[in-house]
Parts: structure tokens; sequence; C-alpha cells
């Protein structure tokens, strides 16, 4: 694990610095929509300082705003067919765009590509690191090998230099070898072909020749195999300038498995560098499914509900709360008062009887400002009376955020679970002035926070694996009408449950720009799973990552731990083994079964026959030796 | 059921007449108490005391055994104790005592004769509030909660349940006890075999009995109230709120599945005990963690605390600290000093490891660490090679040092073979949580101080980059908890394990420390390694004993694990990992063989030899008939 690459650590080969390099960039940008997001801008941008000319290589599409973006921090830009991956970008830029003869002009050409974040730490500790080394080429990080092969399942991959940023020098590019390794270039079809014709055999490949090759960040001080994955924490405390963006939407099990500390990493950038967070969910939020960013990076927070309540600066706060049940408005308020910030109240409800009863009770209040009490039509129940009923509020009524709250009563539900039901969704929104003024500074400390709310419940109710239901179809439907693209998750959906949450109106603008009416929702009491309230109840924080908005879940202290171990307990149900201690060994009477019927599966008729005789000798057993069946 | 009608009328007849009370006096109460081995926990004693003042003759019928020191407790109390077989139930304990012990004719000079068991704590609040309110309503019998039927049987899934008073509780009233219905119930009672028959032949009939008999009756707990069929366990919180005197026993050691469906708000009815002050949770841990698996208890009564890592603003009371730290290399060595620093009371350290070449490079680095502290390093046995065999094989004398109130146990070993990733989060997850601020180990101190029955500190299992499957009841386990004399029941399938790391009251783990354990038992074996072993009896060690164990999270390590606890699940559950192809039960039909072999040696080696050789025979034939059957066959 802890081999070195065989090159010469950095020190052993400093010498005293050298004139700067006259450097080609090669960046290979690829996004299926065409747009270009605003960390490539950044990063070109800043990689222009320390280059002579920076070429980008498009594969695919690129966008009129893309190509404008880019034409004001490169040189180049070069749109090709969506082929061959990075690899066949490099070749075509190498050979096409810039040819053999014209890169003589240079002494060092990088080949680098968008599957990385920064710089979170200056390009120029990097350049003038490595601009002191004695090396043909060098990378940022490496791939430790050798280990088995499990992409083509024969022989080993090498340790090496990975292709996401690889610095080639002049005595390598002039070489023969280097223009026949890309003339002989075979077609790059998949994602293994990419890493076995180029990236694992790249390294390799010059090495074999004589060439030298160096890594900035040095792979010995980490002992895993990837450390630009698997200790992305620790490349940036050691000032690597990159991050990866693969932890963030890779299969949440291999980031658990690996400890990827995303969140760590994270943390790292927000104190130690000056890289702006933004650029990250500005971007990721459209690549990866919610819930896996929500596991990989954590995007949960636990405030604490004790101690003084934290200073905020001033924000405009509405809370809008759709009161079906008055008799509920009371126990709604109470936790409403826990805002410690002044608020406007906007209330709907459904019929003008509630109305009179519901002003009577707002009468005397002073902790907070009533605006309105509107009648709204019962259809689509909490949902529509936000998106139809509210809209004109949360558009134009210049507020910062919005606190959506209703009268929970769940009657479908026994009383335990509709009584957590609503404490989940009041306590961990509102649960005491120390909690929500550490909620508020949630959106206080990042811009881009768009949506905070409790996680899935799962107490008394099947949702995990499952809360899709029977919304799925209608999800994907409703998504496209309201221009949504985020990759859905597989089975269980980031999702606020019971509608109640924090947002930003920014936020969820696709739910409000789409002028929904009283009639695209269902009339009751027909209101079931499948229908629009329940497909968008799932979409909001879809709409929150479509428009860039990054969603938190948050819970009180006390409701992480009740709802901690519960999920351990039922995870722990499942792994583990429900297998009481024996005492007495027993006839392994149920085991044979088993295996009877596995082997019998074909032959129903046969398993029959067995069966029958297998009850009735039985019974005859049982009658002779008396015991009852 | 014909002139019954609905069962709250029977409740609401009885409530109508609270104007003309009929003061009970003289009261006679039989507790029916079982233990399997005889101890009587203080709460038993304490509601005893508490009930006394209320009755002038009090039986206890014991079920089964009680021990001289129990029953010299209760008599103090001024009751008398009768043992009778562990058989009937409770039912019968009340039968034993009605029949037997007191007799018909003495029942008469009372009142109100109370029946009751040890399946609930009290009282939470005074008793004389419970007399007091029950003596102001002119009814015949009553109790303090009922069973809201009628609801499916789902006992025998045929027929009803119906409403009834629960038979922990019961009181009559003159005019029911002198009834002859009241004595033919329970001259004819059947006899009961199993708690289903508890239920269904007694349980759930005897109130309905009386009502057809046309006695009235009341519930000081208004059923009307809670919206569940069962509120002394489902709704236990609200009842507590409402100043319900008892809770029930079963919350805490029931299938926490149930709890979970139903939203069990067991931790809050226990935290409004704790606020009231009323009722010394003491006497509840003392007894509950005896017959409790832990997993059990810490689901049930969510024994995890997010605890704050801010700055403390409390100094701890704790006067002093050990801490121990072992390592098997001495790069580890630094790290966990850096934790220990965190401490802000004074502490003593030592270091342990098991190979004396280590000592120097260990006393430099200790004496380097400039730690506020007394230090020493110890070498231990070739095998005290794991926290827990140095614990015990090289620091013994220290733990036990009546010095010490608390002792906090960190190691650096890393686990054969393990990754990177396991490895570091192992170490992130057990020092950040007991070690990683200075607010961290105060508050874990202060948790300390404030719950006296609180034996044992940690993080919940390690999950992230960790399976999470262990075998919690393999034969050695067993076979230690007898040696060690732990009662507690095991976890059976995975649970919360320290894993070597840990804060700990000694009087807590007293089991595991009053043991001479030898190098010997350290010995490594192929599957049963004394050090996880003991790993696993922490939990039921420290329950044996009556204290407690919590799990402690940082609200970050609580984020970061939730995530990934809440994708695993989700994950599991929509993807589930396909059943194993059954194999032929060879091995199990083996140990059968064996098994019921055991006793006859002889007999063992026939079978066996026979079986030899017709494998033998069955193999013989098997190849040659398929080496002369055409290839395309085969």
């Amino acid at each position: 694990m802890n081999a070195p690459l065989t090159t010469k650590s950095a020190a052993t080969v400093a010498e005293a610095r050298p004139p700067r390099p006259r450097r080609l960039v090669l960046y290979m940008f690829y996004n299926p929509t065409g747009e270009v997001p605003e960390y490539v801008i950044y990063k070109l941008k800043k990689l222009r300082e320390h280059v002579v000319k920076l070429a980008v290589v498009c594969n695919g599409v690129l966008s009129a705003g893309g190509r404008e973006a880019l034409e004001k921090v490169v040189d180049v830009i070069h749109v090709r067919q969506n082929e061959g991956f990075d690899v066949w970008a490099y070749r075509e830029g190498l050979i096409d765009l810039i040819g053999w003869k014209d890169l003589e002009k240079y002494d060092e050409v990088l080949l680098a590509n968008y599957t990385f974040y920064g710089p979170i730490f200056p390009f120029s500790e990097m350049f003038d690191k490595m601009d002191r080394q004695d090396v043909d080429f060098w990378g940022l990080t490496s791939f430790v090998g050798p280990t088995p092969n499990f992409f083509s399942g024969k022989g080993f991959i090498p340790s090496h230099i990975q292709s996401h940023f690889i610095a080639i020098r002049k005595r390598m590019f002039s070489s023969d070898s280097f223009h026949e390794y890309w003339e002989q270039m075979p077609p790059i079809r998949t994602y293994v072909d990419s890493v076995l014709q180029h990236e694992t055999r790249f390294t390799d490949f010059f090495e074999k020749q004589g060439f030298k090759s160096s890594v900035y960040c040095d792979p010995t001080r980490y002992p895993v195999a990837q450390a630009a994955y698997e200790a992305v924490d620790l490349l940036l405390e050691d000032r690597c300038p990159i991050l990866k963006r693969k932890p963030f939407f890779n299969d949440p099990s291999n980031v658990d498995a690996s400890d990827v500390e995303v969140a760590r990493a994270l943390e790292i950038v927000r104190e130690k560098s000056d890289y702006d967070i933004d650029l990250i969910w500005k971007d990721i939020t459209a690549v990866s499914k919610p819930r896996d960013l929500y596991s990989n990076s954590t995007l949960f927070e636990v405030p604490l509900d004790t101690g003084p309540v934290v200073q905020l600066n001033p924000v405009k706060i509405a809370v809008l709360a759709h009161v079906f049940y008055p008799e509920l408005l009371e126990e709604m308020l109470g936790y409403a008062r826990n805002i410690p910030l002044h608020f406007d109240l906007y209330v709907t409800t459904s019929t003008e009887e509630k109305k009179q009863q519901i002003v009577r009770l707002l009468a005397n209040e002073k902790s907070f400002t009533t605006r309105e009490v509107r009648v709204v039509q019962n259809r689509g129940r909490d949902v529509s009376a936000l998106l139809v009923g509210l809209r004109d509020v949360v558009m134009n009524g210049g507020y910062d955020l919005f606190c959506r709250l209703h009268s929970k009563a769940s009657p479908q539900d026994t009383f335990g679970m509709a009584r957590h039901f609503k404490e989940h969704l009041y306590e961990n929104l509102l649960g005491s002035p120390a909690y929500v003024s550490r909620l508020l500074a949630i959106f206080e400390r990042e811009k881009r926070v768009g949506i905070i709310f409790p996680p899935t419940i799962h107490i008394g109710y099947h949702t995990l694996g499952r809360s899709w239901f029977n919304n799925k179809d209608g999800a994907h439907h409703w998504a496209s009408e309201l221009g949504i693209s985020i990759p859905f998750d597989e089975h269980t959906p980031l999702c606020a449950h019971g509608s109640m949450y924090w947002f930003r109106p920014a936020a969820l603008l696709p739910l409000f720009k789409h002028q929904f009416k009283w009639t695209d929702f269902p009339e009751e009491p027909h209101y079931a799973d499948g229908d629009l309230p329940h497909v968008i109840e799932r979409l909001v924080v879809y709409a929150a990552h479509e428009s860039r908005y990054v969603a938190r879940c948050v819970l009180t202290p006390r409701n992480a731990a009740k709802n901690y171990v519960n999920l351990e307990y039922k995870l722990h149900r499942r792994m583990g083994d429900v297998r009481a201690a024996r005492t007495v060994v027993s006839f392994p009477i149920q085991q044979l079964k088993e295996f009877a019927i596995h082997r019998f599966s074909a032959f129903p008729r046969a398993l029959q026959v067995v069966r029958k005789s297998y009850s009735s000798i039985r019974s005859l057993t049982k009658m002779m030796t008396g015991t009852n069946p | 059921m014909k002139n019954m009608g609905p069962w709250w009328t029977g409740y609401a007849a009885s409530t109508r007449g609270a104007n003309t009370p009929v003061a009970p006096t003289r009261r006679l109460a039989i507790y029916a108490f079982y233990d399997s081995v005889g101890h009587v926990p203080d709460y038993v004693t304490f509601k005893l005391k508490a009930l006394k003042e209320h009755v002038e003759k009090l039986v206890v019928v014991v079920n089964g055994v009680i021990d001289d020191d129990g029953r010299a407790r209760i008599e103090a109390i001024g009751a008398s104790v009768h043992v009778r077989p562990n058989t009937g139930y409770d039912i019968w304990g009340y039968r034993f005592g009605l029949i037997e012990v007191v007799g018909w004719n003495q029942v008469d000079h009372f009142d109100e004769v109370l029946l009751l068991n040890s399946t609930f704590y009290g009282p939470l609040y005074p008793f004389s509030e419970l007399f007091g309110e029950m003596e102001s309503r002119d009814t015949d019998f009553w109790g303090i909660t009922g069973f809201k039927g009628p609801v499916p049987n789902g006992f025998t899934f045929q027929g009803m349940i119906s409403f009834h008073i629960q038979s922990y509780f019961m009181a009559f009233r003159k005019r029911v006890t002198s009834s002859r219905a009241f004595r033919d119930w329970w001259e004819l009672l059947p006899p009961l075999d199993s708690y289903v028959e508890a239920v269904l032949k007694h349980e759930t009939r005897f109130t309905e009995f009386l009502a057809q008999q046309g006695f009235r009756y009341s519930l000081y707990c208004d059923p009307l109230r809670y919206k569940v069929v069962n509120p002394a366990f489902d709704v236990l919180d609200l009842l507590v709120e409402h100043r319900c005197p008892i809770l029930k026993r079963r919350a805490f050691f029931h299938e926490p599945l149930y709890l979970e469906l139903n939203n069990v708000e067991l931790n809050r009815a226990v935290d409004i005990i704790r606020r009231n002050g009323t009722y010394d949770l003491a006497l509840i841990w003392s007894d509950i963690t005896r017959t409790t698996r832990p997993v059990d208890l810490y689901t049930n009564a969510t024994q995890l605390e997010v605890i704050s890592p801010e700055e403390p603003t409390s100094t701890p009371k704790t006067r002093r600290v050990l801490v121990l730290a072992h390592v098997d290399n001495p790069s580890q060595l630094p790290e966990l000093l850096t934790a220990a620093k965190n401490i802000t009371v004074p502490f003593d350290l030592i270091v342990t490891a098991n190979d004396e070449t280590l000592r120097p490079k260990l006393q430099a680095l200790q004496a380097e660490a400039k730690l506020p502290a007394s230090s020493e390093v110890r070498i231990g046995h070739r095998n005290a090679s794991g926290a827990l065999s140095a614990m015990m094989l090289t620091c013994r004398d220290a733990v036990t040092d009546p010095n010490y109130e608390l002792v906090c146990s960190i190691h650096g070993a890393t686990i054969t073979g393990a990754t990177f990733a396991r490895d570091r989060q192992f170490k992130k997850h057990h020092l950040g949580n007991l070690l990683g601020t200075q607010g961290v180990a105060t508050r874990i101190m202060e948790l300390f101080e404030d719950d006296p029955s609180l034996g044992v500190v940690m993080p919940p299992t390690v999950h992230i980059a960790h399976s999470t499957r262990r075998d919690h009841q393999s034969p050695g386990t067993v076979e230690w908890t007898k040696t060690l004399g732990i009662t507690a029941p095991l976890d059976i399938f995975t649970a919360e394990t320290p894993a070597g790391m840990f804060w700990f009251r000694p009087r807590a783990l007293r089991l595991l420390l009053d043991f001479k354990f030898e190098p010997l038992h350290f010995e490594p074996q192929p599957n049963e390694y004394l050090e996880l072993i003991l790993r696993r009896l922490v939990w039921p060690a420290a329950h044996t004993v009556g204290h407690t164990v919590k799990c402690v999270l940082t609200p970050a390590s609580m984020a970061a694990n939730y995530v990934k606890l809440e994708y695993k699940l989700q994950k599991s559950i929509a993807e589930p990992i396909p059943p194993r192809k059954p194999d032929f039960p060879r091995g199990e039909l083996k140990a059968f063989v064996r098994d019921r072999l055991a006793d006859r040696p002889s007999t063992l080696a026939v079978v066996e030899t026979s079986f030899r050789a017709a494998r033998g025979l069955f193999r013989a034939a098997k190849t040659m008939t398929s080496t002369l059957a055409p290839r395309e066959l085969r």
C-alpha cells in the first residue's frame, strides 16, 4: 500500500528557482447541458494567471452563455463531438488544435479536466514547488498500486499519476514516444477503456522510456490507494489545490465504506481557504442525486437547543400557515413564537367561519404582525394553499425567509404516529428560541442553503427505502413540466415529508414560477398517494437543487437521539443475526424443509407429493406417539 | 355482555354518584411479587412502604423464591411474606393471598381490598392523591388504568377483547368482596399456564364479569382523555404528566419495534419524573437493568445523548480521574495524550503496552506531552495486548483504587487487517466523542455527577466503514458470564459494544474488576478472544449491578452518523440481500445426532463408523456410475 511511485521526492531534487516556464493548458470540459458551471470559469481564470495559453476542449455541446463566459477567460475554445472521453479530447487538442510543431513553443503542457474544484489553495504554491523539480512530467495526485486490475480482471494496476491533472515538459512532449503514444491511441468507448488505455498506462509507459515523474501531493503521506478520493480532507490539510467532485456524487455505500470525509474537507475549505463553497453547491446540486449528496457531504445539522440565542443579522421573515384545523392554531403559534426575530404571519384557511375564528384568536397577538388571513379553496390542501393561495406573498412579498407550517392532524394515522409526525415537524423547525436562532444562523452563514427541514420521518412510518410510494411516475412528469432535471433518488427521495420547512423564495422558484391553478389539484375528498399534492411534496427539495440551492436537514439534539436509536435498532435487526442462543440442538427440520423446497422448486407437482406424504407421515407419527398435533 | 352496554357506561355510572362519598378506611392489600432469583429490588420496598401508610394489612405473596435479605426488608415495613410455587402468575398469587393467607372471613373485616403486583413503579405522586380521589367516588371497584376495548383479540384472533381494568392494580369494596360472585370467581379460577391464558381467562374478563353482576366501576386515569387502546403503555408520558402515580415496567424491556411503531415516549416520561423530583429514578434503573437486554433499554429509553462540544461553562465536581491509555505502537500515543488533555480536572494517566522495548520511547513521549497530570508507563504481560486485558492485568490495582471516581479507557490499538478508513473512523468516533474537546469531556463528567446510576459512557457502535454484525452470545461469552457472575441478559444480535474506549465508574464494573484475571485467560484463541468477550460484557456487567450505560455523540458526529445510517437502512429495505440458497443441512444433522448420543459414546461411535462406511460406498458408487455414464450426460 505504501509503496511510493518510482520517483524522486521533491526535497532531493530541489534546485534554485528556474525561470518561469511557458505553459500551455489543454482543459477538457464536458457537460451534457452545454452550460459552463461557475467553478469552471473560476478555476480557468486562476489557471490563466500561470500559463501563456489556455485552450478549452469541449466534448459535446457548449451553450451560447457558456461560450460567452469562457471567452472572457480562455484563449481558445474548441468544441468537438462527445467521443473518447477526456483522452481523445487531449489527443485532439495536442495533435489537431495545437499540433506537434506549435507545441514546441512551450516549456510545459498541462492536461487537465473538469472533474475537480479549485484552486482551493493558490496554484502558485503548486507551480513554485514543481518548477524547482527536475522531472519530465508531474501530476497533482496519484493512484498507488500495484493492485489487482479490477477493470480488466487481468494483471495489476501500477502506480500512476491521475489523469485529471498532468503536466508534461518539453523533453518528453517533443519525444517520438510521446507523439506515438497519442497518435496510436486506440478508440476509447467506455470509462473503463479510458482507464485501461490511458490513465493507468501513461505513467508506467513513459517511466519505462526513461522519463522521470513526480507527484505534487506526495502519495507516501497517505496510506490509501487513491488519496484524491479516500483522503480528500488530508490532502486539503496539506494544501492540495484541488477537491475532486466524485466524493460528492459517488455511491454513498462506497463513500461510507471508504470513510471519505467530505464534510471535514468542506470544513477545511471554509476555515483555511478563500475558495467560495457556493461554487461547489451551484455545480454539484445539478449532478448528484439529492440523497446521495445529503449522505456523502452530511447535509445535516443538530443545532443545540439550549444556551443563549445566537445574535442574527436582521432578515425579513414570514410564517406562512395553512390552518385547516383552527383548534391547532394556538399550538402552532406557541412554536412560531420561538422565532427570535420579528416576523409577519400569513394564514390561509378553508372557510369564512374558520377565518373569523382565526382572526379572533390572533386579535391580541403582539409578538408578531398578522398580515392577512385568507380563505382559499379546499382542494389540494396545504400544497395548493401555498403554491396558489400565497404565490404573490412568496414571489413579491419582499421576504428573505419563509417558514411553512400547517395544522397537522393526520386523522388517518394512529394517535402515536400522528403525534410523532406533528412533533417531528414543529419541534425540529421551531424547537426553542436558541434552536431557531442556530437554525437561522445556517441561512446566514451559508448563502446557498435554500431549504431546511427535518429528515425523513421513520418512527412509526415505513418510509425509508419506499417513500416514493406511488409518486415516482408523477414526479417524473411534473419534474419535466417544471423544468427540474435533477437526477432522481432511487428509493428514498430527499423529501420534506409533511410539507413543512424553512425556505428562501429563490430556492423554490420552479414551483412558484409555474402558474399552478386550483383546478390542477384534486377535489376533496379525493386526496391520495400519487396525486399532485403528494408529487409536489416530493419535488420541493428537487426544486431547490434545480435552483442550485442546497438542502439541509436538522433535528434537535433530543429528536436526533430518539431517531438515531430507532434507526440503529431497525438496521441491526435487518443486518444482525436474529438468532436466539440455543441450548439444545434440535432436529434441523426447518433447514431440511428449506432445502427440499429449493431443490424441488422447478417441480411443483413433485414438491406437492413430497409435502403431502411428509404431512401424512407426521400426523401418523404423532397419533402413534400420542403427541398432540 | 347483554346488560353491560358499551364499556364506558360502567365508568360513567360510577362517577355520577360522587356526591355521596363512602370513605373506606380499612384496607387490605395483597401484593403479588415475582423475581426469578428472589431478589427484592428497592422499588418494591419503596412502593410497599408508601402503600403501608394507606392499608391496614399488607400481604406479600411471593411466586417462587425470595432471598432472606428481601424478606427481612419487606417484613420491616410491616408486611407479611408468604411464599408459594411460581404457578398461575400474579393472578394465582392474588387468589392465594385472598383464600389461603387471609381467608374470606378476614376479608370481610376490610372495607376495601387492593390486589396489585410488582409490574409497575410508583408512587410517582403520593398515593394519598389516588386514594383521596377514589374515596370520593361512589363505586364498587376501581383501578388505575384500563384497556380500552372492544378491540380484536390479538392473542387468539377470534372475537374481541372488551374494556377492562388492568389487573396490576385493582381495588374492590365490601359490596364486591362479600359477594358470592366475587368469591366464586376466585374459588373457581382455572389454572393459568401461560401469560396469554392469564390475560384471556382472567384479566380481560374480570371487569366485564363483575359489571354483569351489577357492580359499578371507575378508573383513576380517565381513559376517554387518551385516544389509544392501552394508555398505561401507549401514552405513558401523558399519564405521568397528568399525575398518574404509576409507570409500567414493561415499557422498558418490551420489543422496541412496538414502541417505535406506536411512538411510545418513554424517555419523555422519564424526563417528567426527573423534573418532578418526586420519585428517585435510581429505583427504576437499579431494577430494570438487571433484567433488560442492553439494546432494548438503549432503544426504548433512548440511552443516547447529544452532548455539546462547546466551551464548558462550568467546572466538573469530579475530583479524581484515571486515564488508561493503551498502545501497541508508540506512534499512537501522542493522539491519545492530546485527547486526554481535554480533561479539565486533575487526572492520573497510565500508559500501557505489552512490549518492554517500547518503554523508553513511551516515557519520552509522555514527558514531551507536558501533561497536567501524574503519569506512568507500565509494560504488562505479552497477553495484555488490548485495552481491557491491560486494564485487568496491568492496571487492576489502580482502577480499583477508591480514590478514583471515574476512569476513562482509551487505546490506539489498530484492528488486525483494518483499512486506513476503518482505523481512522474508529479513532475519530471514539476519541472524538469521549474526549474530543474540553466541552465533551466536561459534559460526560457531568452526566456521571448528575446521575448516580450511570455506570458507563461510550459512543454508539461505530458503523461508518464498519460492518455491524457481531455475535453476542458466542459460547465463550456465555461461559464467561457464568464465571464472572453476570446475570443481566445479553443482546442477541448486534448492539452497542464499547470498543475498549469508554468512561466508567469503577464500581459499575466491579464484576469484571473483582475477578483475578491471569495472563493465561487472555491467551489468544482461534475464535474466542477474551479481550473481545470482555468488551461485549461491559454493558451486561454494569447492568447486573444496577448501573446504566449511556451513549453520547457530539452534534457533528451525530449528523455524520445519522445520514449514513439512514442511507444504509433505506438501502437495505429497498434492496434486501437475497436469501441464501439453502444447503443440505448436513452439519446440523451431525450436530443433532452427536447431541442426542452425547451420553452414549459407544452408540455414537457405531453410528459414526457406519455412516463413514456408507458414505464411502456411496461415493465409490457415484464415481463408478459417473465414469460409466456417457460424457454428455454428466
